[in-house]
Formats: structure tokens, sequence, C-alpha cells
């Protein structure tokens, strides 16, 4: 649990962080979105003070941050530079083993972890591990980041654009890495990052800080149905809104009974009703993927399959309202 | 850099002749037409006659003539740096060898105290095949392994020369004979110079340069003043020396039971180590100013000591620039270490200036050449070091 009270940054007459106030419950995510020089990584580094605040305090499990031995705070910390900013002279493994070994573990338990990591962010050990920060893409940079921040477990993460500057599909596929990852630790994380959509995937809650203040702080969902007026709405996007609240939600959640409409000839699916083959749904489909199907499709009713064989249906009409507007 | 060099090396090592190669054959042929190759003098101090190089020996003369004008054209025309690189050193090599078999032959019937020194034609001939040589191995760019072997190679072939007695004709080696014991203790004294101006440097030099890194008020006090002790004459520098030391001495005069005095080694090691501390703290101050600041912000966010990051982190990423600085010490130290011997100080300074004060020019080589080659040993020494450093990560 984090916990973060008027905290305040001045540099000189500049005020980067103004009075902010939130908290993060264990295992949450929160988003700090915002424009460039609005104060996000200044708060994340009060955090763990690599900046100490003007006022206001932090609260981590209960202990006021400024109270903790400097090295130990940081210790139980995890943190993705922004900028990556891993150690040029030493290898991807020595990188990715900085935290274990300040913390004097084994050597055993080292190597274990760091292959475990390095196999988790998809980094192949036998190759990577003897590799230094120049030789790898910046995407495999990032990928090696990430695994030093997590590698002693710490119960808290901060990162900083963690998955900036990659193309849209390695990011993809690193934010479900990592998603996965952190539901299975139950970590508690701050994420700054300039994407909204990277925020609405990963963050339980999500922040939007301009010129140093908090504007809105909710959820994903609360956001987008009521931005407040000004900056909020206009970083969000009122244009394809119903598109990202149903992107929110998954197809499990408004599927109905099956109806006996659906017959499974060997491998295909028919409709009797139109007497044309369809593919199914998976329960964990999102429902913005469920809409662009039915769409596509031309049709009323999906079926969702499990296993190959259908567990029940999805309307257009329940799609539909899953992202309208609430009455 | 990075592109320059693969296409400096395709140009050395396809074309089948090298432009830069000339740079050094023509100069070479011409001291060789233009210069005497030895100088015969029937004593010590009066100025010598000279002897071209195929006047020379018997025998050794036009063929050594021949010879060395085809090793200089081969420099040109070889194919590749290797090739190069060997036919600089075999015209060294041949030119010596020259050399000594026409001191040989001139001294054979000459009078008792009859010299023979090496002349211009031999010095720019040898320094111009040298520096082929020199350039072609910096062109095939070796692994600094491969190069302290080349060099050591050398300095073991050049040992083996100069103890095969071929060359004792030559006044150079009459006045080692001559000198063996003063050189030994000149040699002793040169290395107690630059090695005891450069640990005080060191210890001095790296804290403090650090301490300018961090502190912008402690780098304008530190900095100015290293310049100007930079800046400052070194005979004055010594003779400044003197005063305060002297003065301490005489006041307290068991200081001398330590070796302390206004004049002799003391103030020598004190300048010497005053000259080295500005590029040791400047060399410092760019090392670590070049580490990044994302590296040294991941190392404080992961809970590294100011210690740790020190140790682990920034004096790592800052050893090759402080190790670049640290040659410059010990190059510029082995150069300035000469002009101690005015105060006493020791070390080869003592042959050059005393070969001045009898007009021995052979004496005053005799001082100079090993400045040299302790120069070119410590920078070879060092770059590999440096080399391998930044190599290790690449
Ligand atoms: N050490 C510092 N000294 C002075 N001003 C600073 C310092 N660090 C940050 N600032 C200022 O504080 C403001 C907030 O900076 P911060 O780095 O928190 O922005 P950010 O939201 O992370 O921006 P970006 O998205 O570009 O990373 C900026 O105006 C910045 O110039
Ligand atoms: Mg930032």
């Amino acid at each position: 649990m984090i916990e973060v009270r008027e905290l305040t940054k001045r540099f000189g007459d500049r005020i980067a962080v103004d009075g902010i106030s939130f908290e993060v419950r264990d295992g949450c995510v929160l988003a700090l979105v915002g424009t460039s020089g609005c104060g996000k990584s200044t708060t994340l580094r009060m955090i763990n003070r690599l900046v100490d605040p003007s006022s206001g305090e932090v609260m981590i499990d209960g202990r006021n941050a400024l109270d903790m031995p400097l090295e130990q705070l940081r210790l139980g910390i995890g943190y993705v530079i922004q900028g990556i900013g891993l150690f040029p002279h030493w290898t991807v493994a020595r990188n990715v083993a900085t935290v274990p070994r300040l913390m004097g573990w084994e050597r055993e338990r080292i190597e274990a972890r760091v292959s475990e990591l390095l196999e988790l962010f998809q980094l192949d050990p036998g190759e990577f591990a003897g590799k230094y920060p120049s030789e790898l893409s910046g995407g495999q940079q990032q990928r090696v980041g990430v695994a030093r921040a997590i590698a002693a477990e710490p119960a808290v993460l901060l990162m900083d654009e963690p998955f900036g500057a990659l193309d849209p599909i390695t990011r993809q596929r690193l934010q479900a890495e990592f998603a996965a990852i952190q539901r299975r630790r139950r970590m508690t994380v701050i994420l700054v990052t300039h994407d909204m959509d990277e925020a609405f995937k990963l963050a339980d809650t999500i922040a939007v800080m301009d010129e140093g203040r908090i504007l809105q702080i909710a959820s994903p969902e609360e956001l987008l149905r009521e931005p407040r007026q000004g900056f909020v709405r206009t970083l969000v996007g009122l244009d394809d809104r119903a598109l990202r609240i149903l992107s929110l939600h998954t197809v499990d959640e408004i599927r109905r009974e099956p109806t006996g409409r659906w017959e499974v000839r060997g491998e295909t699916l028919i409709d009797r009703e139109s007497g044309r083959a369809v593919n199914g749904l998976g329960a964990g489909d999102t429902l913005r993927e469920a809409a662009s199907r039915i769409i596509w499709e031309a049709v009323e009713t999906l079926p969702v399959l499990e296993a190959g064989s259908v567990v029940g249906e999805v309307r257009a009409d329940d799609v539909w309202a899953a992202g309208g507007r609430r009455a | 850099m990075g592109i320059s060099v693969p296409l400096q090396r395709r140009a050395g090592s396809g074309a089948p002749f090298s432009h830069a190669a000339l740079v050094y054959a023509v100069p070479c042929v011409l001291a060789l037409l233009a210069l005497p190759f030895l100088s015969f003098r029937p004593n010590r101090i009066v100025s010598g006659e000279g002897v071209q190089v195929w006047d020379v020996a018997e025998g050794w003369g036009l063929v050594g003539t021949a010879a060395l004008f085809v090793l200089a054209g081969a420099t040109v025309l070889a194919g590749r740096q290797a090739a190069r690189a060997l036919l600089g050193f075999l015209g060294v090599a041949l030119a010596m060898a020259v050399a000594g078999a026409g001191a040989k032959d001139l001294m054979a019937d000459a009078p008792q105290f009859a010299r023979v020194s090496l002349g211009g034609g031999f010095w720019l001939s040898c320094a111009f095949f040298a520096l082929a040589a020199a350039d072609a191995l910096m062109r095939l760019d070796l692994r600094p392994l491969v190069r302290l072997a080349v060099a050591g190679f050398v300095a073991a072939a050049l040992a083996a020369a100069l103890a095969s007695g071929w060359f004792d004709s030559l006044s150079l080696m009459q006045e080692y004979r001559a000198n063996a014991d003063t050189f030994a203790a000149a040699f002793r004294g040169h290395l107690i110079l630059v090695g005891g101006s450069l640990l005080p440097a060191l210890a001095i030099g790296l804290p403090l340069g650090w301490l300018c890194h961090v502190s912008s008020r402690a780098r304008a006090v530190a900095v100015p003043i290293l310049n100007i002790l930079q800046t400052t004459p070194s005979i004055a520098m010594f003779g400044l020396l003197m005063i305060p030391l002297a003065a301490l001495v005489a006041a307290i005069p068991e200081l001398r039971r330590f070796g302390i005095a206004g004049i002799g080694v003391t103030p020598a090691l004190i300048a010497l180590t005053l000259y080295s501390l500005l590029p040791v703290v400047a060399n410092t101050m760019a090392g670590f100013r070049a580490v990044p600041v994302e590296t040294r912000e991941a190392g404080r966010a992961m809970g590294m000591t100011r210690w740790t990051l020190l140790r682990q982190v920034e004096l790592p990423l800052a050893a090759p620039v402080i190790l670049t600085g640290v040659r410059i010490v010990v190059v510029q130290n082995i150069g300035l270490a000469a002009v101690a011997a005015l105060i006493g100080g020791g070390g080869f300074g003592t042959l050059v200036f005393r070969g001045m004060g009898q007009t021995a020019m052979d004496l005053v080589l005799l001082g100079t050449l090993p400045i040299i080659a302790m120069a070119i040993v410590a920078t070879i020494l060092f770059d590999a070091a440096i080399d391998t450093m930044q190599r290790r990560r690449p």
C-alpha cells in the first residue's frame, strides 16, 4: 500500500509537483498520465527519494518513507528508469542481478533467478545472459530494464515509461507479459506513461496530471464515462470512448446461455438460422473484439466457444449497452 | 572513427601502392642521399667529417645502400600493412647493421682516441623506417595482446643486437661502456622520479578529481591553481621549490635524516607531482562526467550506497579516461624528469647535462635515447591497457 499525501516539489521558483495525494492498494496498478513536464517522473522519484519532497509525505505499508534508511527503502522498491539506464559495463545477467547481489543473495539463487527472469521476458539466457547492453535492441534493453527492476521480487514497483520508444507490436507483447507477471506476483505498481491505451490496458486506477496537479483520479471506466471538463477530456478523447469502454470488459461478463441455434459439424460451427459457418468468440476476448466481429459478420449474435464446444452466446444489443451511456 | 578505420584498412591491404607510405619513404631516401650516415673524428671532442652511406665499409656500403633503397621502395609498394610493418622494421635493422659494420671498419686502423658517431642520414632513415612500421601497425588495428607481443619481440631483438658486440665500435657504445655505472644509476633514478611522483599524484589527484566532479566550488578553486602550476616553466618550478625546502630543512634539521633537502630528489619529486596533478584531475573529472546520468540514477534507485555506486559503476566507467590521464602524466614526467638533474635529482638528465658540459654529443644521446625508449614503452603499455578495458565491453 502506497499513500501519498499533499506531496509537493519546488525547483527554485518552479513548482514541479503541486500538493498531490493518492493511494495505491496492494496488488493494484496506478497509472500516472499527462503531457511532458507535468511532474510524473518527479512524483515517482519522490517515492523512492531520488528527489526529496519540498513538503508532504509518502507512506509505504504504513511507514513514512522519509524515516526509512535510504538504501533499505530503495532495495524494497523496483524502479524502471525513464531511458532504461542499464549499466553499460555489465552483462545482461549482471544487470538483472544488481539488486539480488546488493541484498547478498547466494550465487546459485541469483543465477537461477536471472535465468528465470530472462526466460519470462523471452530472452534466451544462453544467448543473452553474456551480452552487453550495447549489443541489444531497444526493446530487448527495455525488457532487461524491467527484469532488473523486479529481480528481487519487490512489493512495490515504480515504472517510468517502461515501454516507450517501442514499435506497437513489441509494446503490446511486453504489456501483456508484464500484466501476467504483475497479476501473478501481486506487485503494487505505479506506472508513468504518455500512452492512454497503455494506461487503460494495465491500470486499475488512472491519475491524470497537468502542471504538477492531479486533475482527476478514477478507474479507467469512470474516466471514460465521466471525464472532467478541459484537459482530462482532451487527453482521454471522446471520439472512441465507447470502443475504449468495450475494451475494458470481456465476453464472459455479458454472455448468455446458448440457444439451440449453434451446431457443431466436425471442425466448423454452423448458424442454423442463416445456414452460414461462423467463428466463435473466446470467453476472454474483449467486448471491443466482439463488437468488431459482430459488425464485420453483420450478425446479431455470436457463439462463445470454450475447448471446441459452445458455452454461451453474445448478443449485439448487450454489447452496445455495455459500451453505451448509462441512463 | 568507426567508418574511417575500415576504409583505411581496405585501401591499405588492397591497393598495390600506398600514398601514405610515400610520406615516409621519400624523406628516408632523401636523407640517405643528402646527409652523412656516419661521422668520423680523430678524437672525442673535435668535429667530425661525414661518411656517406655508400662509402662505409667495403662491400657493406654499396650493397647496403641498394638494399635500403629497395626496402624504402618496398614499403610503398607492399600490398599488405603487415608486410609494410615488417619491411619498416627490416629497414631499421639494416640501417643499424650497416652503421655497426661501418664503425667497425673505420675504427680498425684509427688512432686510439678516434670516434665514430651516427650521422643525420642514419637517424633520419631509421626514424622514417620506424614511422612507416608504426603507421602500418596502427592501421592493422591489432588486438592489445598481439601489439604487446610485437613490441616485446622488437625490444628483445634490439637488446640482443646491442649485446652482440656488433655496435661496440660506435662512440655511443663506447660512452656506454665508460659510463655503465652512471647509466645504471641514472636509469634507477629516472624510474624513482617517474614512479615516485606518480603515486602521490594519483593519491592526491584521483580524490581531488572526484571532489571537483561533485562540487563546483572545489572545481572553481582547484582547476585555476592547477592550471597555473601546469604552465609554470619547469626550470622555474624546480628553482622555486628549492627555496622553501631549503628553509624548511634549515628550520628542522632532523628532516635531513629522511633525505629531504633543498636540492636533490625531494624538490624534483614534488615538482613532478605538481605537474601531474592537472592531467590526473582533469581526466578524472572528464571520466566521471562521461558516466551517463541515467546509469548513475539507476544505481542510486537500485539502492546502491554512494560508495558502492562509486566503486562498482562510476569508477569502472570512468577508468579508461582516467587511465588516459595517467598515461599523459607518465609520458610527460619521463620527459620532464630529465630536467631534475639540474637540481641534483638524478635520472638520465645527469648524462645529458654532463655530455653538454663536455660537448660530447654521444653522451647526450646516451641520456636522451633511453628517455625516448621509456616514453615509447609507457605509451605502448598504457594504450594496451586502455584498449583492453574498452574492448571488454563493446
Ligand atoms: N532536477 C531538476 N531541477 C530543476 N527542474 C527540474 C528537475 N527535474 C525536473 N524538473 C522540472 O520539473 C518539471 C517536471 O519534470 P518531470 O521530469 O517530473 O516531468 P515528466 O512529467 O516526467 O515529463 P516527461 O513525460 O517528459 O518525462 C519539468 O518542468 C522539469 O523541467
Ligand atoms: Mg518523465
